[in-house]
């Protein structure tokens, strides 16, 4: 079953190979990995779609919320109310004939044309990676040639925070180094 | 555990990085380092001139001082300290680090590293140690600014010794070390997401009260984290107020006295036949501090089929890792404990431990007079010379085995060996730390001759540091653990397992150490009296029967009901 784990982890050097390691040593493939500033200074968020049992899946959570800089760490997976978007980089080929037919494709998809070339057509699309997928699929028969995903991230709906603790003035202190 | 920073704030005061090492290391309250120099460690050497405070043993090869450190820690609950230096320094510290990982040991190892300019250039003895032990160690430091230096060692010692303990290596640059650095020790540490739970709610103290209540046939499997939380007399109070029979893990040995009449030894591959037997019939099992090694477990499929498992352990990554448990206590065993007991009425369980009492007569350890000179004897024989009140190292192997059945462990934490990694050569190394915790004491260490010559380069640093160490070596010219699996399992094609070695008296000797070799069982009591009486260190050769195996024995994959007793036949109590 697919798993979506979603971490705040202290923003030092080595973080990302403890992360590494914990999924590698275990023989987990990582779907996707992404990594970005959080709200919290100092902070790291991180969203990891990974394949595995759930029994699997509640042990790497645990190992994960045993590294030293892990803050919070989920299995979001269960989370209904909850947002997951991804952004999508594609170079389709075109020429005369079917560029405007890619154009009124990219129209359909909310995407956007971001670089021109007399042979290509560079598009950035976001939303559900279930709808990236469907866009990638009809834009197969023009020639993909070249694409970059970034990996999903996860967000509740509604009022609901990943991290309900409040940072203390100590904690402030330390993560601003 | 959380360790005391020592003293009020300090001066701010102009020091060198290294001078700043061992102002931090003494305020976490280190005396004894073991350690090994080299060029880019200099300077923290150097420093050492002003901390004569500090004894700095002199190892002769740096697994040894990581096993020193290891073994220092076990003997006192104190961080263990080694001290390496960089490239081969730092990765012969590995075996030892992984060691103290695997089971939970608070050590902080430093190494010095090259600086931190030419960090990533392949320089002379340049390696990337924090990036090797990244898997063995709880967590680690490459220190590369004088400012993190104070921060990252106050951190290291803090996070060795608590929560879980483990250890924490610290990597230290040669700049770092020669230049300046300002010295303020903070008094409180803490990291953020680190907040290691000790205490269960109370309602799940009573959901535990309410399954040990209900319980026809419950068994405490009793762990290290017995040892770690310092829990031996909460341990012994809760298993007499419900008589429950205590049944240990190997690094569970000695957390009860073997004279206690609850007290069932070992259970799992080597286990007492008793010990497995109730184990297996149980319908409750109250694991503390331990979890679940497969050498332990046997089968998972067949293991304990009727029991529930209450699990307490301050790792709750271990609580459902492999066997689900019916009740998940998160917590220090020690505090725990303390508040199961209070919980509880007298319970009595006297047809359960009548019938571990029948399994017991039933199933004896086996000794036969094989040969001049039977393995097991040796474990008897120096049990009678120390009345179960030694201070012992054992290696890994057959001889270990033979120590956890027939040696009966009266006293409370005394035994110290290698389980999680089964590291062969720890016990001699090992033993120069627990001596350290043990000053006015022998340390007994007892080795095969092959695990001996994995590390018998510390016969020196015992002979420098004139310490008194007995080491028993159980010789039978085999690598006998393994032996036995090819007897067993490969058609008893003896291939890589026989072993010679040097005239061992001999070689003791040329170290200046005295040293007796034994060949029957006769001679026994007069060599362990000799061992014993004498002053400082001592060998015994023990050239025990060679082609002993270790028995009951249960066969990877199988029940541990299912265990295999010596097919000699009804054994021989002595």
């Amino acid at each position: 079953m697919r798993h979506v784990l979603v971490a705040l982890v202290q923003d030092e050097p080595a973080m990302l190979a403890r992360m590494g390691n914990l999924f590698a040593r275990r023989g987990y493939n990582v779907e996707s990995f992404t990594a970005g500033a959080s709200e919290l200074p100092g902070v790291t968020r991180i969203t990891i779609v990974v394949e595995g049992s759930s029994t699997a899946l509640d042990q790497i959570a645990k190992q994960f919320r045993k590294l030293i800089g892990a803050v919070k760490v989920a299995d979001v997976t269960a989370d209904t109310d909850q947002l997951a978007h991804e952004m999508l980089l594609v170079k389709v080929g075109v020429n005369a004939k079917t560029r405007q037919e890619v154009v009124s494709l990219a129209d359909l998809f909310k995407a956007r044309i971001v670089d021109v070339s007399s042979t290509t057509l560079m598009l950035e699309a976001t939303g559900e990676p279930d709808k990236l997928e469907k866009f990638l699929e009809v834009l197969k028969p023009f020639g993909i040639k070249e694409q970059a995903r970034t990996g999903a991230v996860f967000i509740s709906r509604g009022a609901k925070v990943l991290n309900q603790r409040q940072l203390s003035a100590s904690d402030r202190k330390y993560l601003a180094g | 555990m959380s360790r005391d920073a020592g003293g009020g704030i300090t001066a701010i005061m102009r020091h060198t990085g290294a001078e700043v090492v061992w102002e931090c290391l003494i305020r976490e309250g280190v005396d004894v380092v073991w350690a090994y120099p080299g060029g880019a460690a200099l300077p923290i050497f150097d420093a050492l001139a002003k901390y004569p405070q500090i004894h700095h043993v002199l190892v002769r090869h740096e697994q040894a001082a990581a096993h020193a450190a290891d073994g220092y820690a076990r003997a006192t609950g104190k961080v263990g300290v080694c001290v390496a230096t960089s490239g081969p320094g730092a990765t012969n510290l590995v075996t030892g680090i992984a060691t103290a990982m695997l089971d939970s040991v608070p050590m902080v190892a430093l190494t010095a590293q090259v600086a931190d300019s030419v960090i990533g250039t392949d320089a002379f003895q340049e390696i990337n140690i924090t990036g090797i032990t990244l898997p063995i160690t709880k967590h680690n430091y490459l220190v590369r600014q004088s400012r993190d230096l104070v921060r990252s060692l106050r951190e290291a010692f803090y996070l060795a010794g608590t929560g879980r303990p483990g250890p924490v290596l610290v990597d230290l640059p040669k700049d770092i070390l020669t230049g300046p650095c300002e010295f303020h020790y903070p008094e409180r540490v803490s990291r953020l997401g680190y907040r290691p739970v000790v205490r269960s709610a109370p309602y799940q103290i009573q959901r535990a009260a309410q399954l040990i209540r209900d319980a026809k046939r419950p068994v405490v499997l009793s762990g290290h984290g017995v040892h770690v939380a310092t829990a031996w007399e909460e341990l012994r109070r809760f298993a007499e107020r419900i008589s429950a029979p205590v049944v240990s893990t190997l690094l569970g040995l000695s957390t009860l006295s073997a004279d206690h009449p609850l007290c069932l030894g070992m259970a799992g591959m080597h286990g007492v036949a008793w010990a497995n037997l109730a184990v297996q019939n149980a319908d409750l099992l109250i694991a503390l501090g331990m979890r679940m090694d497969d050498r332990f477990t046997g089968s998972l499929r067949h293991f304990a089929p009727q029991a529930k498992l209450l699990h307490v352990d301050i790792d709750p990554a271990e609580i459902g890792k492999r066997i689900p448990a019916a009740l998940p206590m998160v917590g220090d065993v020690r505090i725990v404990l303390e508040a199961l007991t209070a919980e509880l009425p007298e319970i009595d369980h006297r047809d359960w431990l009548d019938q571990i009492g029948t399994w017991r007569e039933r199933h004896p350890l086996a000794v036969h007079a094989v040969g001049s000179l039977p393995p097991q004897e040796v474990i008897r024989a120096l049990y009678e010379a120390t009345g179960g009140e030694a201070v012992l190292v054992s290696d890994v192997g057959q001889h270990q085995m033979w120590v956890a059945q027939h040696y009966r462990f009266r006293r409370l934490n005394s035994f110290f060996t290698s389980g999680g990694l089964g590291t062969m050569g720890y016990s001699l190394p090992a033993a120069l730390g627990v001596q350290a915790g043990h000053p006015k004491e022998p340390v007994w260490v007892v080795v095969g001759d092959g695990s001996f010559q994995m590390n018998l380069q510390e016969l020196a640093t015992v002979a420098q540091e004139r310490l008194p160490i007995k080491i028993v070596i159980m010789d039978n010219g085999y690598l006998g653990m393994v032996r036995q699996w090819q007897e067993l399992f490969h058609g008893a094609r003896y291939i890589g397992t026989p072993i010679s070695g040097p005239d061992f008296v001999q070689l003791a000797g040329s170290y200046g150490i005295p040293a007796r070799r034994v060949t029957a069982t006769a001679d026994l009591a007069a060599a362990f009296t000799a061992a014993r009486e004498s002053g400082g260190p001592y060998v015994l050769d023990c050239k025990v029967e060679q082609d002993e195996n270790v028995y009951p024995m249960v066969q990877p994959g199988t029940s541990n009901t299912d265990f295999v007793e010596d097919p000699r036949g009804r054994a021989q109590e002595p």
